[in-house]
């Protein structure tokens, strides 16, 4: 029986080898994710093994706020060096601080776009500097800069060019002198800059100020011992870590950051799979019924059902096996892909030499194998039932299946539950990751719902489709049309995997216009006072210090607002929660959030003692007003705040909670503004022009119009659209090969009904526009549905943020475009399948021997 | 053309080859043949005596080693696919063994569809006639797979005569049916030939339905052996044994 299965998968060449292709794009997807985000935690726990060459001990700053990537870097307390020089077994000590810059290229552009602020570090002795230079040396001097290897080639910067430099301090120019490399690495991913301790803290406005003091040992003493001792005298006014553990610790914190990217990832690749899953079901079932004459026969030569059923499930575990091997090699070849991809979206990481953990082949293997098998199960199970007389009767093609109503029931069933899974995940309260799981459950559940409920929608559908086709191209299109509906459960299948591709498609687009237009209109209703909002070029940065004085020196402006963003523990709140900083005394002049409880008064009133929440959050954490929260800001200062009034965060605009931004200074260590909103008189457009004119000593500051600042947001989402699009994309081209595959099986069924039509008049051409009209169908079919569940999905989805300014909008444009695309998607996909059918040699068809 | 006695059909030195070398086989040697329009012709033989592959080359199905084919004037070497295609579709009939209609149409769809494929309407009138003449006209809404065999066949027969073509080729037209279906068909085709005037080649190895023809070609081992008028179904039999 063995031999029998792979005999069978040889002889049928091209349907083992798209079959096998909707496994390797799944596999290759899954295995890819594994290796580019291994790559990427591989290459950054090197990096920061280098960083820590010559380094025994590391002492930091204690960080309260576990934010992402680390958290702020907090300063250390004042003597903290001299204390660690001190120390018995230190051969060596100096202080760091480092700080987020941005650089400019020779035309004056801010460098690294949108991946990110370059970095800046402070150098002191050589024997703790982890960089090898490729030309000129180390900065020692004031004024002096190293560049990383990648930004000078990039940028075009040669050794005794200077560059422009932002940081709080207004831009100024420094010159390099060293063109350097850590290890074998060129960049770190961002743009790395080296300069003394004293001009580093220059620019970050820091005077004196380190986050960071490493030690060497000496000789005799071991990173241990020398880490007690430090512990020891510093008396745990600060964490003290062998180098080792340091960089341990920084690459587990990069990697926890970027952790998302690998579950959106393999989010990405799991629906590639289900596609993937489809397909084989759908080739299976028809292979099955193709040959039950073959299995009839070796039932009746005394073949038992096991052995009728293991001799499918082999050629499953065969298919299953080779595909996920040559999707495992594929992943390798997809890995940089998805890294020059995330990085053409600004996510620019580094690499080092590929990761290819054993983890990722055997899950690759795993996923491969048994999606294929579980695919390959049912339509196994069918080819028992087939009876040994079957051998005997005449081959005809099989006739329309009827669709029992216990399916029927069975699908509507399956939809509710799903529906139900997406409720519960919205409405039951659970927490994030397990709402997320509750959500994606619900989802995949309601596509299996649809898809069995499909085969019912494919003849109405086909119907409707098929109606223009019939009418522009005659008797083929006619055919074609019946044909898509003559075995509605393969057509549904078909049509299904393309849907659940553009149903996720479909639900992006009008996720993201939805998105687009909350902010509208959040930016219409509570900053429409506002002239200009002023940000960091880069999208997410403060803005330098000086930028707020110098704003109210504009001619015609009014007021000048800053808002702040942070993060703290709230106690009985969560850790890093989300927190706002305003000026009350000018802040409610361009800025009105929407109240629940409080009024304009409230926060122009608002004192460094008090804090207003959002009413969601404070709800669902019990908090009321008049009731005091105790907050451990980043500075690790714990303070009590009384609560005086609740807004509604829409679009996140504001954080959970606020406070002043006297109080942020103070007790949170954060100066730095993040926006500045401005209010004047005359046309918000001269006045931007003129606030841009006055802000050139700030070149990073970006001055826009309300308008300008809505078209920025929308941009910046349609930028992510667009990688969720790229992402989505391979799942569409295994729903694609789907139809070539369907199709391909349905011309061979069909080889004696093309000859005749041949014989009687049946045009090459007229064959061809058949088959296409057929894929056209299939793939508007699976268009339909994908955009009605898409919709479905959003419409249940955004429900629970309609309370945070949620604005449900449908891209009726995009989703005509959709439409139109999937119906040139079925033209091409009919392709090789068309030219096939126009081949079928007429006499073979119509002699019965 | 209609005149009895022009020849529709005509062959010379036909001859077909399948394969090279010592495992060539050679299905026809040198036939030359002509049929006069008008008239019903049965071709009969054993089994390999080349039959098939002689109406498949008169059909353009198959194209000859060498040796020429004309159809109603037309030279069949001389034309490429889509002149053939158009060819089969406008002047040619077919009625095949194993029916071969188009499931997903009706039974009017499927009389139709050359007209249909060819973007015309049917002649009305004629389609009527059609109709009555096969005797569905209350089927005609019905699916291939809702007819007996019988019904299927007469379906085909309609539609090999609704383009009316200059010949109808009929292969093994009653190989599948029992025999009431199969004389109610060759009464058709009979009166295809009386009553619309049409041509008629059919293949058979039957006698019984051989017997229906105005004359009857045997074949053997790729040659004509005989060529006369029709007898009746004892004298055909009579007639094969003798040949074989």
């Amino acid at each position: 029986m063995l031999r029998l299965a792979v005999r069978g998968l040889f002889a049928r060449k091209l349907r083992t080898l798209l079959t096998g292709f909707a496994v390797v794009i799944g596999v290759a997807f899954v295995t890819g994710t594994f290796v580019y985000t291994d790559t990427i935690d591989a290459s950054f726990k090197d990096l920061f093994e280098r960083v820590s060459k010559g380094v025994d001990v590391n002492v930091t700053g204690k960080n309260a706020v576990d934010a992402d990537f680390g958290g702020r870097p907090q300063p250390l307390p004042a003597g903290t060096l001299d204390k660690v020089k001190a120390t018995d077994g230190v051969a060596a000590a100096e202080g760091n601080l480092s700080a987020n810059v941005s650089i400019f290229d020779k035309q004056g552009k801010r460098v690294g776009g949108q991946s990110g602020p370059s970095l800046l570090f402070s150098g002191g002795e050589e024997r703790f500097d982890p960089l090898t230079y490729e030309e000129g040396g180390r900065a020692t001097e004031p004024g002096t800069v190293t560049v990383d290897q990648k930004t000078a080639e990039d940028e075009d910067f040669k050794l005794g060019d200077s560059i422009l430099i932002a940081g709080r301090e207004p831009a100024r120019r420094y010159k390099i002198v060293g063109i350097t490399k850590l290890g074998d690495q060129k960049s770190l991913g961002l743009a790395t800059l080296v300069m003394p301790l004293s001009e580093v803290q220059k620019i970050a406005q820091e005077p004196g100020k380190i986050t960071e003091v490493v030690a060497a040992a000496d000789r005799g003493t071991s990173a241990e011992q020398l880490k007690a001792s430090i512990s020891r005298s510093l008396g745990g006014t600060a964490v003290v870590r062998t180098g080792k553990e340091q960089a341990a610790h920084d690459a587990a914190d990069i990697s926890d950051s970027l952790g998302f990217i690998k579950i959106a990832l393999l989010v990405f690749a799991g629906v590639a799979v289900l596609v993937g899953g489809f397909l084989i079901f759908n080739t299976f079932a028809v292979t099955v019924a193709q040959r039950s004459k073959e299995f009839a026969l070796l039932r009746t030569l005394g073949a038992s059902r096991r052995q009728v059923l293991t001799s499918v499930v082999v050629e499953a575990l065969v298919i299953g096996l080779l595909a996920s091997a040559a999707g495992i090699l594929g992943g390798l070849l997809l890995a940089p892909a998805l890294r020059s991809l995330m990085a053409s979206f600004g996510l620019e990481l580094p690499s080092t030499s590929t990761v290819v953990a054993p983890r990722t082949v055997l899950v690759g293997l795993a996923v491969g194998v048994i999606a294929t098998l579980i695919s390959g199960l049912m339509p196994a199970r069918r080819a028992t039932q087939v009876d040994p007389v079957e051998a005997m009767r005449e081959a005809d093609t099989p006739g329309v299946k009827r669709l029992s109503r216990k399916r029927l029931a069975i699908a509507f069933a399956v939809i509710a539950l799903g529906v139900a899974a997406l409720f519960v995940g919205l409405f039951g309260g659970a927490s994030g990751s397990q709402a997320a799981s509750l959500l994606g459950l619900g989802v995949v559940v309601m596509i299996f719902g649809v898809a069995l409920l499909a085969p019912v929608l494919v003849r109405p559908l086909a119907r409707v489709i098929g109606a223009p086709l019939e009418r522009f191209q005659g008797l083929p299109g006619r055919l074609a049309r019946e044909n898509a509906e003559r075995q509605p459960q393969r057509t549904a299948i078909t049509a299904s995997a393309l849907m659940i591709g553009l149903a996720l498609v479909v639900f992006t687009a009008i996720f993201a216009s939805g998105l687009r237009a909350s902010v509208n209109k959040v930016i219409d209703d509570q900053f429409g006072r506002s002239a200009l909002i002023v940000t960091h070029d880069d999208g997410f940065s403060p803005v330098p210090t000086g930028v707020a004085d110098q704003l109210k020196t504009v001619p015609g402006v009014t007021t000048v607002s800053a808002m702040r963003f942070d993060q703290a523990n709230v106690r009985g709140g969560g850790k890093a929660v989300p927190a706002s900083g305003v000026d009350p005394s000018t802040v409610t002049k361009v800025f009105e959030p929407k109240w629940e409880s409080g009024s304009q008064a409230t926060l122009a009133n608002l004192r460094d003692d008090q804090v207003l929440a959002d009413s969601g959050w404070a709800k669902s954490h019990d908090f009321k007003v008049g009731q005091t929260l105790r907050v451990t800001t980043p500075a690790n200062k714990t303070l009590d705040y009384r609560l005086t009034g609740l807004y509604k965060n829409q679009a996140g605009a504001l954080g959970n909670i606020l406070v002043t931004n006297a109080s942020m200074t103070r007790d949170w260590n954060q100066p730095d503004d993040a926006l500045v909103l401005v209010a004047g008189t005359g046309d918000p457009k001269t006045l931007a022009r003129e606030a841009k004119q006055s802000l050139s000593a700030f070149p990073v500051a970006k001055a826009q119009t309300l308008d300008q600042f809505k078209q920025d947001q929308a941009d910046q989402v349609n930028q992510l659209l667009g990688l969720v699009f790229a992402l989505l994309s391979l799942s569409v081209i295994v729903a694609l090969l789907g139809i070539v595959n369907t199709l391909a099986l349905a011309v061979f069924e069909r080889t004696r009904e093309l000859g005749m039509l041949r014989a009687v008049g049946m045009s090459r051409r007229q064959v061809r526009r058949m088959v296409r009209a057929e894929a056209v169908i299939t793939a508007l079919i699976g268009a339909v549905l994908g955009v009605v569940l898409g919709a479905v999905f959003a419409v249940i989805v955004s429900r629970p943020l309609a309370d945070e300014g949620f604005v449900l909008s449908i891209p009726v444009g995009t989703l005509i475009g959709l439409g139109v695309l999937a119906a040139i998607a079925g033209v091409l996909a009919a392709i090789p399948p068309a030219r096939r059918a126009a081949k079928v040699d007429v006499l073979r068809a119509v002699t019965t021997e | 053309m209609t005149e009895n006695g022009a020849p529709i059909v005509s062959t010379t030195e036909l001859h077909r080859r399948f394969g090279e070398g010592e495992a060539a086989v050679h299905a026809l040697r040198g036939v030359s043949l002509s049929f006069p329009a008008g008239e019903f012709t049965a071709i009969m033989g054993p089994s390999g005596s080349g039959k098939s592959t002689l109406m498949h080359l008169l059909a353009g199905l198959d194209r000859p080693t060498s040796g020429s084919v004309v159809v109603d004037g037309q030279e069949l070497a001389g034309l490429d696919d889509r002149r053939l295609t158009a060819l089969r579709r406008d002047k040619l009939g077919f009625i095949f063994q194993a029916f071969n209609l188009v499931p997903v149409l009706t039974a009017e769809e499927n009389i139709t569809l050359p007209t249909m494929l060819a973007g015309r309407k049917p002649e009305p009138g004629w389609l009527d006639t059609l109709v009555d003449t096969v005797g569905l006209r209350d089927r005609l809404t019905h699916r291939p797979s809702e007819l007996s065999g019988g019904q299927q066949q007469r379906v085909a027969v309609a539609r090999a005569l609704i383009s009316r073509p200059a010949v109808v080729f009929a292969d093994e037209p009653t190989g599948n049916l029992d025999s009431v279906s199969s004389a109610e068909v060759l009464r058709l085709l009979r009166r295809a030939v009386d009553d619309f005037g049409q041509t008629v080649i059919m293949v058979t190895h039957d006698a019984g339905a051989a017997a229906a023809a105005d004359r009857v070609v045997v074949l053997r081992d790729g040659e004509v052996v005989h060529d006369g008028a029709s007898g009746d179904t004892e004298g055909l039999l009579d007639l094969m044994k003798q040949v074989a």
